[in-house]
């Protein structure tokens, strides 16, 4: 049913990228069975093996499609951009680059985290490809902005994780690979050796860094179009319930739900719980429509 | 053999447990060990009920929450990982972290933690030297990269950028040209008013070049006394006028008892031809050696007729 998933020719008119090249370069997966096209869409700091806890139950009801954002996981390194990832627009467009070339409409995005602004960015430039929302424990801005808004961080604290990440294993991971491995390694060895769950790319993962808590996107929310559901979870230091009600109130068409749950991965921690409401929320929906038709 | 007694506080190292990662208690301290509460100053038992979040800075919740969980929940343990904890005092706290999974139902996670104050030092000193390193990086390719002189491009730079710009001009179906700067009489500024006069007048050109800004993609030091323009998207209008503005820069440069003047060559890929830059450089030459034999100070475009290769007229 994906029929840009082929050979589809570099289209030189619009100058969209080929399929394949998107494809390659964003590690993009498609996955399960289902009429309607869901997309799933990482957070900071993983890549799309979080969803693989709740990939089973989705996979029995939609046509997924999971990818990486370039710097993350499986996706392609050289096509790094410092200056086009320093903001989360550079995000969204990798969004838009893959549901142009598989040509997907009408699609439920599941954005996790700093996804979820990701995906309303990329929904406010290509609107037509994005059916509704649901997003996992999102926050507009993550930084504290007197007098009424608690992002819950200060930018003290944001400079402190930058430091943290420099200081870690995980940034250090890919600069050692390499010479771990001899010069004389193969790419294939040096990915084998950082492949494990959560790998990426230590520069890479600063930038996404930067760009994700240094944000502030308040102001799409009010110009949102798509029905929405956000899932906060009961204790959430990243993105406590407080914001998810400061994002329903401003959201026109969006619901929330609170989890019973701790942290910031609900996806990965209580997965039945959130595909218990993804599914409630849905049928609600699917049964509005019917009734409206 | 009898067994030994087990006495966590008599380990030199944390060991601590937190609870409910997968049920809906709190993300707490649920046990620590003496080390804990010794070296981060907390009263005995302070820690018990502490939530994870006041435990650790708000740097160190989001590391844990974005990468070590998600490990945690999908191998079972994630291990040397820097932190900070926040003292009893509120002073923050390098540690280095070993956690297991140790029930995946009840989601509680065991905690081995030390004290990493020295080897924080350490890490600074590294990221501090590896900031430097990236620095001296970037100096050295501005330095390889660049003309000494005129602080242009220079020529290795040059063609490492030049096949791009014609790959992308010819992407996306546009003009690209080639312009190439010759100064007149150069040899005889040379020989006659000295060598340091012919640097300072590569220099002004260079400089006022360069102030030229955007006007160009690459603005390169060609050669002794040779500079190129390349350009992904012009036409001849727009290169022409570009030439007129390069003339009128050299005429500002006073040399001796009259001012400097320029010949120019100017190549331009056209319709539907995808010229290496090879080809369109060798083109721009032939009108420049055009202009220099046709008296100097002005300029030639070159372009194919059935009379000859370089259009005669005066640009």
């Amino acid at each position: 049913m994906i029929q840009g998933i082929s050979n589809r020719q570099y289209d030189e008119e619009l100058g969209m990228p080929e399929a394949q090249v998107v494809c390659q370069r964003n590690n993009v997966r498609v996955v399960g069975r289902g009429s309607h096209v869901m997309m799933l869409a990482h957070g900071f700091g993983c890549d799309q093996s979080m969803f693989r806890f709740l990939q089973p139950e989705l996979e029995r009801h939609f046509t997924l499609v999971l990818f990486d954002y370039v710097g993350a996981g499986g996706s392609d390194l050289a096509a790094f951009d410092a200056e086009r990832y320093s903001s989360l627009t550079g995000y969204a467009q990798d969004i838009i680059d893959i549901l142009e070339s598989l040509e997907l409409h009408d699609v439920t995005f599941v954005g996790h985290s700093v996804s979820s602004m990701i995906g309303l960015l990329a929904a406010q430039r290509v609107p037509t490809r994005f059916a509704r929302f649901v997003m996992l424990s999102p926050s507009p801005c993550y930084l504290n902005k007197p007098p009424d808004y608690p992002g819950g961080f200060e930018y003290d604290d944001l400079h402190d994780l930058i430091d943290l990440m420099d200081k870690n294993y995980l940034g250090w991971a890919s600069h050692l690979a390499p010479l771990v491995m001899g010069p004389e390694a193969s790419g294939e060895h040096v990915r084998e050796l950082a492949n494990s769950f959560c790998t990426t790319d230590p520069l890479a993962a600063k930038v996404f860094a930067q760009a994700t808590f240094f944000s502030d996107y308040r102001y799409l929310l009010p110009e949102t179009r798509h029905p929405a559901l956000i899932l906060q979870s009961r204790q959430d230091t990243l993105a406590p319930p407080a914001i998810g009600r400061y994002m329903h109130e401003r959201m026109p068409l969006s619901e929330l739900e609170i989890i019973e749950g701790e942290g910031h991965c609900l996806h990965v921690t209580h997965p039945e719980r959130v595909w218990a409401a993804m599914n409630d929320y849905f049928s609600n929906h699917e049964a509005g429509r019917e009734n409206n038709a | 053999m009898n067994a030994l007694p087990l006495n966590l506080d008599a380990f030199p190292c944390g060991c601590l447990i937190t609870s409910g990662t997968k049920t809906s208690q709190q993300r707490e301290v649920a046990y620590a060990n003496t080390y804990v509460h010794e070296v981060f100053g907390f009263p005995d038992e302070a820690l018990i009920g502490k939530s994870l979040a006041s435990l650790l800075t708000p740097a160190s919740v989001i590391l844990f929450d974005s990468y070590m969980l998600p490990m945690l929940m999908n191998d079972g343990y994630c291990d040397e990982i820097l932190l900070e904890i926040r003292a009893y005092h509120g002073e923050k706290v390098p540690i280095v972290v070993n956690t297991r999974l140790y029930d995946p139902q009840g989601g509680r996670i065991h905690w081995a933690l030390f004290n990493a104050t020295q080897r924080n030092r350490l890490y600074q000193e590294l990221l501090e030297r590896r900031r430097q390193l990236e620095e001296k990086a970037a100096q050295l390719e501005t330095l390889s990269s660049q003309d000494e002189l005129t602080g242009l491009l220079n020529r290795r730079e040059l063609l490492k950028r030049a096949d791009m710009i014609l790959a992308q001009a010819i992407r996306a179906y546009q003009t690209a040209g080639v312009l190439l700067v010759d100064i007149d009489y150069f040899k005889e500024i040379n020989d006659y008013l000295g060598h340091a006069e012919g640097d300072r007048v590569l220099a002004a050109l260079g400089r006022r070049f360069r102030e030229l800004g955007r006007q160009a993609d690459v603005i390169a030091r060609y050669g002794g006394e040779e500079f190129i323009f390349v350009l992904g998207n012009t036409h001849q209008d727009g290169i022409c006028a570009l030439a007129e503005r390069l003339h009128a820069i050299a005429r500002d440069i006073p040399i001796g008892h009259s001012t400097l003047t320029i010949s120019i060559g100017i190549s331009l890929s056209e319709g539907a031809e995808a010229p290496t830059f090879d080809e369109l450089f060798r083109k721009a030459d032939r009108a420049l050696y055009l202009a220099k034999s046709e008296g100097r100070n002005t300029t030639r475009l070159y372009r194919e007729s059935a009379f000859g290769y370089v259009d005669k007229t005066h640009v």
